[in-house]
């Protein structure tokens, strides 16, 4: 309890810090408070919102859709990693905003280029990471598995996919956690020229190019963190139903 | 003879890389060929032809070199506040009852979407990029420094103390060392998220540097060259990393966080 009063205590006087110190031309704690009020009331932040919540959610399925097989399929077999892992590792190091024009040529300023770009920056961390996952299963208990009589499948099932789901659910937590930065680069590239629905970061961008209202732009930028935030404790909460054994590490 | 293996299992890598990649070329080269769309998806011929043209022209040379200060510039400056502020966090808990809060909530917020307020403030200058990637570096900084410090064995310090050490001493002699793997892994994270924001920063509010050039050629159409940027931007992404990996090798063999392949 003790705690939790202190963290509201410090975040209240840095807030009437910020309000004392904000001038006219600065956004201030009240004139956001004011703007997010204002766009929330006429619907439109809330319409971008689950226009963005969307996109990162179709770009993260796409991404563990892909991803999480695909880190199984490498771990488990040695044959089809040996093909498979020189391409990740040369993908891996291009910064997925750097596939932001090529999405933008491919699918124009849609929503297409975006859920491209959010599946693009979640996939690699659910690779890499089950990879490591499958890679930590011991030998020892696979072998111990079929000695006792477990087939492929039960093998699979009952040891390799619980063994490295630790890993596999932060993977996810690291994918959507790009995820929410992917879409906002995204949608502030596509910019002026999008025909898609204006999700949260075309709202920004919106914001910013036509009348610089600071105070909306922070709005949104709180709106993005609290949306990460919520997105990372959602991932949590699964992390610990899913995961509910003590992990070694 | 251990030694002689050891080169023979790096053969074997390198071949098999090797083998990789030239069927994903050749898969690429196949695509390209049979959709017959250069515009869209231009094949590795003219893609290489697009990069020797940049090589020739300078260009290359050019804006790496201006995304490479930019990313100097930004990363020390993470660097020195994101390991002072972590550090005293770790050290003083009124410290950080004080600070936590603040950044925490301020993370939550992601570089990306400081862009729009960062052109507000700063136009599109050279300020913009510098501190959207000193944002995304300051918190791995930080983060890893408070967790170092936290995890010193207070015993150690207490029987230094004891033993007549100064304050500073102290810091240098036991605090540091058992800090220093923290401070590794800190700072191995915040360069990839270092190299993640400037290509955010240059692509959306820079007239010059590697995430500009992408941007520019698809604004002319030289789709070519664009791959061309996209595909060099991963090879000095893949080097930085890996100098990275062999400057903690050399400096600090005993952690390990060089040879850990990249999570997070």
């Amino acid at each position: 309890m003790r705690p939790r009063l202190s963290v509201a205590l410090v975040l209240l006087t840095a807030l009437g810090a910020w309000q004392l110190l904000a001038g006219r031309d600065v956004a201030s704690p009240a004139g956001v408070g004011a703007a997010a009020w204002r766009m929330l009331g006429d619907g439109s932040l809330g319409r971008a919102l689950l226009v963005s919540w969307r996109t990162v959610l179709e770009g993260f399925l796409i991404a563990a859709a892909l991803g999480a097989p695909l880190g199984i399929l490498i771990g488990y077999s040695e044959r089809i990693g040996d093909w498979v892992q020189p391409v990740i590792g040369v993908l891996r190091p291009i910064a997925p905003f750097a596939w932001i024009p090529l999405a933008i040529l491919w699918f124009g300023a849609s929503r297409g280029a975006a859920v491209m770009i959010t599946a693009y920056a979640a996939f690699f961390p659910i690779v890499t990471n089950v990879l490591g996952g499958v890679a930590r299963v011991r030998a020892s208990m696979i072998v111990a598995a079929r000695t006792l009589g477990a087939g492929d499948w039960t093998i699979f099932r009952r040891v390799v996919l619980p063994g490295s789901a630790p890993l596999l659910l932060v993977g996810l937590r690291l994918g959507i956690g790009l995820a929410w930065a992917a879409v906002i680069a995204a949608e502030l590239a596509a910019g002026k020229s999008t025909n898609a629905p204006p999700g949260i970061g075309y709202l920004m961008y919106l914001n910013f190019a036509s009348e610089a209202d600071t105070n909306a732009i922070v709005a949104m930028m709180a709106v993005i963190g609290l949306s990460a935030l919520a997105a990372d404790r959602a991932m949590r909460w699964l992390q610990a139903r899913l995961v509910f054994w003590p992990v070694e590490r | 003879m251990g030694r002689s293996r050891r080169w023979g299992r790096h053969w074997r890598r390198a071949g098999l890389t090797l083998r990789g990649l030239t069927a994903a070329v050749g898969v690429w080269a196949l695509v390209a060929h049979y959709l017959d769309r250069p515009l869209l998806l231009p094949g590795p011929a003219e893609v290489t032809e697009g990069f020797w043209a940049l090589l020739v022209s300078g260009r290359l040379v050019e804006e790496t070199l201006v995304s490479l200060r930019r990313l100097a510039v930004a990363y020390t400056a993470a660097a020195i506040v994101g390991v002072t502020l972590g550090a005293a966090m770790g050290a003083w808990r009124s410290v950080d009852r004080l600070v936590s809060p603040l950044v925490n909530s301020v993370r939550a917020v992601s570089g990306i979407a400081w862009i729009p307020i960062a052109v507000i403030w700063f136009g599109v200058s050279e300020l913009l990029p510098i501190f959207i990637i000193f944002y995304g570096a300051v918190f791995p900084f930080a983060l890893n420094a408070q967790l170092g410090v936290r995890s010193v064995d207070s015993r150690l310090v207490h029987a230094a103390r004891s033993l007549g050490a100064s304050h500073g001493r102290v810091a240098l002699r036991v605090v540091l060392p058992a800090t220093v793997p923290y401070l590794l892994t800190g700072a191995r994270v915040a360069l990839g998220l270092a190299w993640m924001s400037i290509i955010a920063a240059e692509l959306l509010g820079a007239p010059t540097g590697l995430g500009f050039s992408i941007q520019y050629a698809r604004m002319l159409q030289q789709t070519p060259r664009m791959l061309a940027w996209i595909l060099w931007v991963g090879a000095i992404g893949y080097a930085l990393d890996a100098a990275m990996r062999m400057g903690v090798r050399w400096l600090a063999p005993w952690t390990g966080v060089g040879r850990l392949a990249g999570a997070a």
